[in-house]
């Protein structure tokens, strides 16, 4: 019983740091049509500036600063704001696709820093130590908090991003998003919005992180590989991109689905081939992807608001 | 010194080249950036290893090189199964997508998602340690210039020429290469022509396919097998097409040497450890500098 | 008086299945006919002729060429059953060879291609003398010579040609007139689009004013040019469409 409270508790307090990265997405490709190959890049920021912030001084790399647990959060959406930023004045006026792989290649280059900056990183060995908030509480108690302050961040996240998309400001958004050049013409500041809608969904991909290494207490660059870039989009596609609830709701439906096929393959597979379970799931999560763009392209909860099905699929691409 | 990483940078970038070419003829004629296609050459890779454990080996070693004869069959098999496989991903995934009228970006998605099956699968099948086609020893050749390579190496530069002159062949002078470049300029007019354009397409899939089969094995042969091999290699592929511009063969033959020799000689100037951002970089500064790459229209 | 070779009876067409642009139209064109659809702008020409080439949907109606219907038809296999269509923009391959644009004509017909690339050759000797050249290498009227040398490489019975004198200087268009007319004399019927009223009739047997998606007047072509009729329906569009 309390075991199986505790796995929920867990599950939930994932699911809801995911939802927060997914929402973050949705803020860039459901509302503004950019396309980011590198989310897990932008996670990875705000997860090693927490650690940077909080963990003590070790031997191999710079610590002891001893933030508050707080200030480190909103200190790592800044940070990944700030690179968000500096990538977005660089790569803004990238075609869709070319920006995919600009940003894939980001992620891969983050990926890249973490594993060689030793002095800062911790290198392939990685962070220990980060600040654990209500660490000492029991663990249910932990988990209990600690599931809180991942809804609550959540919860806030969710209600700012529904307020900005709700605003004049969302709706030109998606005036760029659907037609670029007549918003354009309309007197929109196209690769200003674009810019904006960028680095604000950074900010929520960098708390992700950030909450994840506190929840951990470790990390390392083996926790940010592409296949959570493609994890986080599985739970946009699956919820239905352009709509925030739909963000929300996919990003449990795909936690739910990964981890209840990471328990069928622990009980099934042989321990000492686990590696070979991981495949499973990732297999599992590319054809769920690939089936959901075949079968049902709005995914479970589309965009509520009314857009043009011609405009739907070509929109995207510029050239 | 330097000889030495220009010979292994022109290695890498053979390899490069191929696939960079597959690349580039998805963005021409499927029309859509194919993240997918660096699996290919993974699969192929492993294709021709199924074929080469299944003889229990490649035979005696020929002459120089660390391989016997079994590895031609195997290669044709790899290159054979690629194909399919590339057909298969079309008609079961692409097509139905393009009938739908979906736009470029949700082929990309679609992509993606078909990336993470096909390199999984292979390393569910394979596991993750290296596989090598072959363990023999085999002695490096010296070059002037103090070079050391190994024959293997020089046989893939060979086989690289030969893909690219076959290639070439096919492209110029078959009905099929005519109905791809046709298609690759523009469809309506194809379409006009009464060329079937889902026909150039089922073709695309079979030569890059092909390629990307190829070049998995020459991988395989100089370096080692291993399930993330392609997905390693996808950056440097794509680098090299956009470098080359999009659509150009020679563009994309071009900017998989210019990939392969930058990336060895960054180590005079970087740490070895920051070889592999190399391409990205490169690739970064064509999107700022050069859009439309060397070669592109 | 003999079957028409194409017969079109009452065509809806269009991009989208809720937006038609052509509205119902019957027109026909025989054998060794030189036809030409004239109209305001969006009055649906080039949506007809698309029609007929099976690059736009067709919502209704029926187009026979010699009892065959076409309708239904994908664009390869209407080329096959001797439709040949000349786009008005991009109607070569500018990365190709003049000889590879004409293969790629052939393309439906592979075994008679060498012979109908010597015909095209002796016909426009111009060609012959750029046959290494690019497509993208000719000038206007060159590409309009091509393209027609291009879409004859299948010996269509009907050739459709989209404003085959849209950007050409007044001797280059007269060029291509004539080599239309000597196409028709070989027994070919040509359906073609003009925005040049005056001269796209005096090259033809017979015009056809399209409005609205429908012919309004259908009549010889000598007579049609002196009709005050053809004034008022380019101009009725315009006062309906302010």
């Amino acid at each position: 019983m309390m075991g199986t409270l505790s796995y929920l508790v867990f599950f939930v307090t994932v699911a809801s740091l995911f939802a927060i990265a997914t929402l973050g997405l949705n803020l860039q490709w459901g509302f503004s049509g950019q396309f980011n190959a590198g989310v897990v890049g932008f996670m990875a920021i705000g997860a090693y500036t927490y650690a940077a912030l909080t963990a003590p001084a070790q031997h191999e790399h710079v610590g002891g600063l001893d933030w508050p647990v707080i200030a480190a959060l909103v200190a790592a959406m800044a940070v990944t704001a700030l690179v968000a930023l500096a990538i977005g004045l660089v790569t803004i006026r990238l075609r869709t696709d070319y920006l995919a792989l600009a940003t894939f290649g980001i992620a891969a280059a983050i990926n890249h820093l973490a594993l060689n900056l030793e002095g800062i990183t911790g290198g392939g060995r990685g962070i220990a130590g980060i600040a654990k908030p209500f660490a000492d509480l029991p663990p249910l108690w932990f988990g209990l908090a600690f599931l809180a302050l991942a809804a609550g961040a959540l919860l806030a996240v969710y209600l700012l991003l529904e307020r900005l998309v709700r605003s004049p400001w969302g709706r030109a958004l998606r005036a760029v998003r659907e037609d670029e050049v007549a918003a354009a013409a309309l007197g929109k500041d196209v690769d200003r919005m674009r810019l904006t809608a960028f680095v604000i969904g950074a900010a929520p991909m960098g708390l992700s992180g950030a909450l994840y290494a506190a929840f951990i207490g470790y990390v390392s660059p083996y926790d940010f590989l592409a296949i959570l870039t493609f994890q986080i989009w599985a739970m946009l596609i699956v919820g239905g991109s352009g709509n925030n609830a739909g963000a929300v709701l996919g990003s449990f439906v795909v936690w739910a689905l990964w981890s209840l096929s990471g328990i069928v393959v622990v009980l099934i597979v042989p321990t000492k081939l686990q590696v070979q379970g991981g495949a499973i799931q990732a297999i599992l999560i590319g054809l769920l992807l690939v089936a959901m763009l075949i079968f049902r392209p709005r995914g479970l909860m589309g965009e509520r608001l009314h857009s043009s099905p011609l405009l739907r699929d070509d929109a995207a691409v510029r050239h | 010194m330097i000889a030495q990483l220009v010979i292994d940078g022109l290695l890498t970038g053979a390899v490069i080249a191929l696939g960079a070419i597959g690349i580039t003829l998805g963005l021409a004629i499927l029309r859509f950036a194919n993240f997918g296609y660096a699996e290919l050459m993974t699969v192929g890779g492993y294709a021709a290893l199924t074929a080469v454990l299944a003889y229990g080996g490649t035979g005696a070693p020929l002459g120089p090189f660390s391989f016997g004869g079994f590895l031609a069959v195997a290669l044709a098999v790899g290159l054979v199964v690629t194909a399919l496989v590339a057909v298969a991903s079309d008609v079961v995934v692409f097509r139905p997508l393009r009938r739908r009228g979906a736009g470029p970006l949700v082929l990309i998605f679609a992509s993606f998602g078909l990336a993470l099956v096909l390199r999984h699968v292979v390393l569910l099948i394979f596991g993750t340690q290296p596989e090598y086609y072959s363990r023999e020893i085999q002695m490096a050749v010296l070059l002037p210039g103090d070079v050391r390579v190994m024959p293997d190496q020089l046989l893939v530069l060979a086989i690289t020429v030969l893909a690219l002159v076959a290639l070439w062949w096919l492209l110029n002078h078959t009905r099929m290469g005519l109905a791809m470049r046709a298609v690759a300029e523009n469809t309506p007019l194809a379409r006009a022509c009464a060329i079937d354009p889902e026909m150039a397409i089922r073709w695309t899939w079979i030569v890059s396919g092909a390629l990307g089969a190829l070049a998995g094995t020459l991988f395989g042969l100089t370096v080692q097998l291993r399930p993330e091999m392609g997905a390693n290699l996808l950056l440097p592929l794509f680098t090299a097409a956009v470098l080359g511009g999009v659509g150009s063969i020679p563009g994309a033959v071009i900017g998989g040497l210019l990939v392969g020799l930058a990336e060895n000689l960054s180590v005079l100037v970087l740490p070895t450890s920051y070889k592999a951002t190399v391409p990205f970089l490169i690739m970064l500064a064509c999107f700022l500098l050069r859009p439309k790459g060397l070669f592109g229209k | 008086m003999t079957t028409p070779l194409l017969e079109i009876r009452d065509l809806v067409a269009g991009y989208h299945r809720d937006l038609p642009i052509v509205t119902g139209a019957s027109l026909s064109v025989a054998a060794a006919e030189v036809v030409a659809l004239l109209g305001p702008n969006g009055a649906g020409k080039s949506t007809l002729m698309k029609a007929v080439s099976g690059l736009v949907l067709v919502m209704g109606g029926s187009i026979r060429l010699d009892g065959t219907e076409l309708v239904g038809m994908p664009t390869h296999q209407a080329i096959a059953a001797g439709i040949g269509y000349v786009p008005q923009v991009q109607n070569v391959f500018v990365t190709l060879t003049i000889e590879e644009n004409l293969r790629a004509g052939g393309f439906a017909a592979p075994r008679t291609v060498r012979a109908r690339i010597a015909e095209a050759y002796e016909r426009f000797p111009m060609l012959a003398q750029k046959r290494r050249n690019l497509g993208g290498e000719l000038s206007g009227g060159q590409r309009q010579v091509l393209a027609i040398a291009r879409a004859l490489m299948t010996q269509p019975r009907l050739l459709l040609l989209d404003e085959p004198s849209a950007g050409l200087s007044p001797k280059a268009a007269q060029e291509v007139f004539a080599a239309v007319r000597g196409i028709a004399a070989g027994g070919v019927g040509v359906l073609m689009v003009e925005q040049n009223v005056k001269a796209g009739l005096a090259a033809s047997d017979r015009g056809i004013v399209l409005v609205q998606g429908r012919p309004v007047l259908d009549g010889p072509a000598a007579s049609l040019a002196g009709d005050p009729r053809l004034p008022r329906a380019f101009l009725g569009e315009q006062v309906f469409a302010a």
